[in-house]
């Protein structure tokens, strides 16, 4: 399942650079995907584009977004379950130029 | 400790919540010891009362939620704080808006906002010191 900002968000801005898909957006900014734009998903805080969210799957052992959050905001979103492959895949085609290595622990938080 | 922590305790005692995470949040980032869980706890209370100043009640009770199960193993007191009024606070908060329902934060009956204690122990207690 992607990750979301819920409401507690304090709009620190800690989670949007940790963020290896560049899926993290202040709150009204809109999100670019594959050369297009989109109307922001939140006007009021920080918010996580789903379909650029990989739960860092391919990158890291866990999300980074909720590793650096301070109020513990950056969860799983129990509406949108998504799979280990379906990020995994999802992660190769947002970075198409990069070699991934085979899932692990220290890539998958999946494997942990 | 860490300037930071007096800053943040100070600006969280004058109400000024957000400034208050901020400084905390600045320290929790590279403090590494086991005990920042109690550094994110006292920044989630602040974010906690900054949301219910801002009439996010959902944010409150569940921020304040978080703080008490974090400072719960360093009741009664660690560092220099004396935990426990603040803790009873947030829970009584927390209670206060479950039992009165969390929609309108202005139509809640709430107890004055808590201050963080400071003090060290002395024969048969604490002597609080601000």
């Amino acid at each position: 399942m992607a990750t979301f900002i819920t409401e507690e968000c304090i709009n620190c801005g800690a989670c949007e650079p940790e963020c290896p898909n560049t899926a993290i957006y202040a709150g009204g900014v809109q999100w670019e995907f594959q050369g297009a734009t989109h109307d922001a998903i939140s006007n009021d805080f920080y918010y996580i584009v789903p379909e650029k969210c990989t739960e860092c799957v391919g990158h890291f052992e866990k999300e980074q977004c909720a590793a650096v959050c301070p109020v513990d905001c950056c969860v799983p979103d129990p509406n949108k379950p998504e799979t280990e492959d379906v990020l995994y895949a999802r992660a190769k085609q947002l970075h198409p130029d990069r070699t991934f290595a085979e899932l692990s622990p220290a890539t998958s938080r999946f494997r942990k | 400790m860490d300037e930071r922590l007096d800053l943040g305790i100070r600006e969280f005692n004058e109400g000024r919540y957000f400034e208050a995470h901020d400084i905390l949040e600045d320290f929790w980032q590279g403090y590494r010891e086991p005990d920042r869980v109690l550094l994110q706890a006292l920044i989630h209370a602040a974010v906690g009362f900054y949301h219910l100043e801002n009439g996010n009640l959902k944010g409150c009770r569940s921020q304040l939620s978080k703080a008490c199960t974090k400072m719960r193993a360093y009741l009664p007191e660690h560092w220099d704080l004396l935990l426990e009024p603040l803790h009873s606070s947030m829970k009584e908060h927390v209670d206060l808006i479950e039992e009165q329902g969390h929609t309108r934060a202005d139509s809640l009956d709430l107890p004055v906002r808590p201050q963080i204690q400071r003090g060290h122990r002395v024969a048969g207690g604490f002597l609080s010191i601000s």
